[in-house]
């Protein structure tokens, strides 16, 4: 009987060495996932030193900061931007603008952030648009009216949806900022201190806002990463449905109503021209179809825009 | 006698489930609203919802989607992009185990936070209203391909 008892013994007791190993799989996990492996027995004050060299290092906002933290940066660019621009209090319009917009949101590489998609459309005749990060987009009633349908407007949206998914707004954050929040937010733990640093996250915060509005509504993104958001805008709109003619079809409307040297569009993006250009081998301006059940919709939420 | 098989099946049983446990992947979930749905598909049916910052355990991956299994026992679809393997945010259950580190502790509603927005309001204000009753205006998947839909609009790929 004793020697027919020590397999299952044996048995037993190398499954509680498993279980000792693995009392907490998910902490371990999360812990090496976040950090690698090192943090586990080190103290807490040189954990806090290293992750500010390490963010010293690395800090970027696109990269760095959580999706939560993205979220809020967008509601303050939003909060901002609707200080200079009034929101367009025309429910049917907004809605409609929102159905189309959060549509192709859903066949972009990005369909879900913090916050989701919105979209509203801002009470100017400036032909502008802007993308807050986290989702939040603004279009203005001029920028509606260089759109000839829903094909031309989803383009718009594409667009601006395409710097949401590069995150685009994110990049204009001043590194040297990204690096001083994260060290605050890495050492807060250890020096348990509250008033101070939230002070002082928050002219951070202040400042990257006063960044991405800058680049955003003055001096514009960078060619390329405008030609990069009409790519991805194609590929949003032909996985969506659209015709991607539609980009190429807007941009030679707004061609010929931009003024040139005007402080709208004209001033941040390249010119549509040569935006067609660059679009050439992906879509060319042709007619669009709009099916009639289209047409009469786009119509009666835009049409008196 | 009698003893051996249930000691043997229980061994197996222990060391098999923990070799299942070492063996899983766990990603955070990256949105306010996290969807589980049945199928992987955005037109799949929603069995459950995961918060900001909570663990799920990865059966498998399929695409652009990932089956999750909630704390709760809750299992099904979500997509890959409402997912991190980042450590985002603290949850409470984390938090009275005392195996938290100090960047964990540190990201529990740090950094650009509710805290710093309500600093940043009374400094700044700027039309936080406005962006509030814009956050409110959400049509779900099914309302969105339905639009698409009547306006004779057919998707070629994506949020399969």
């Amino acid at each position: 009987m004793k020697p027919r008892l020590l397999l299952p013994l044996a048995w037993l007791a190398v499954a509680g060495l498993f279980l000792l190993g693995c009392n907490n799989p998910d902490a371990v996990s999360r812990v090496i996932g976040s950090f690698g492996a090192s943090i586990g027995g080190a103290p807490v004050g040189d954990y806090a030193a290293s992750a500010v060299k390490g963010a010293q290092a690395v800090a970027h906002a696109a990269e760095d900061f959580t999706p939560e933290q993205e979220y809020y940066i967008g509601r303050a660019v939003g909060a901002s931007l609707l200080g200079k621009y009034r929101p367009l209090k025309d429910a049917k319009a907004n809605a409609y603008v929102n159905e189309v917009g959060q549509a192709l949101a859903m066949f972009s590489d990005m369909p879900q952030t913090y916050g989701g998609y919105h979209f509203l459309i801002l009470d100017s005749t400036d032909i502008n648009a802007f993308a807050a990060p986290g989702g939040l987009v603004f279009v203005t009633r001029g920028m509606l009216r260089c759109c000839a349908g829903e094909n031309a407007l989803a383009a718009v949206l594409a667009h601006e949806i395409a710097h949401v998914q590069g995150k685009d707004a994110l990049r204009a954050i001043k590194r040297s900022r990204t690096t001083e929040a994260l060290a605050i937010i890495g050492g807060e733990a250890v020096k348990h201190v509250g008033g101070g640093d939230v002070a002082r996250l928050t002219d951070i915060f202040a400042d990257s806002i006063g960044d991405i509005m800058s680049t955003m509504v003055n001096n514009g993104y960078s060619r390329s990463l405008e030609y990069q958001a009409d790519k991805t805008a194609i590929t949003i709109l032909s996985r969506t449905g659209y015709d991607p003619a539609g980009l190429p079809d807007m941009l030679a409307e707004m061609q010929k109503r931009l003024t040139p040297g005007g402080a709208d569009f004209a001033k941040t993006h390249p010119a549509p021209a040569d935006r067609i250009t660059e679009l050439a081998s992906l879509a060319r301006v042709a007619e669009v179809q709009e099916p009639a059940a289209r047409m009469a919709r786009f119509k009666a939420a835009l049409g008196n825009i | 006698m009698g003893i051996r098989k249930p000691v043997v099946a229980l061994a197996l049983a222990v060391s098999l489930g923990c070799a299942v446990a070492l063996a899983a992947k766990v990603m955070n979930v990256s949105v306010r609203d996290g969807q589980v749905r049945q199928t992987p598909s955005f037109l799949g049916s929603i069995v459950g919802k995961a918060t900001y910052g909570q663990s799920v355990d990865v059966a498998e991956e399929q695409g652009d989607w990932v089956k999750v299994t909630l704390p709760g026992g809750v299992s099904g679809w979500m997509h890959r992009t409402a997912l991190t393997e980042n450590k985002v945010a603290l949850s409470g259950a984390a938090a009275g185990t005392g195996s938290v580190s100090g960047k964990e502790m540190a990201l529990a509603g740090k950094g650009f936070s509710a805290a710093v927005e309500a600093d940043y309001r009374r400094s700044h204000g700027g039309d936080y209203a406005a962006i509030d009753a814009m956050e409110r205006v959400s049509y779900g998947s099914a309302a969105l391909l339905a639009f698409l839909k009547q306006g004779d609009v057919t998707p070629k790929g994506g949020a399969r």
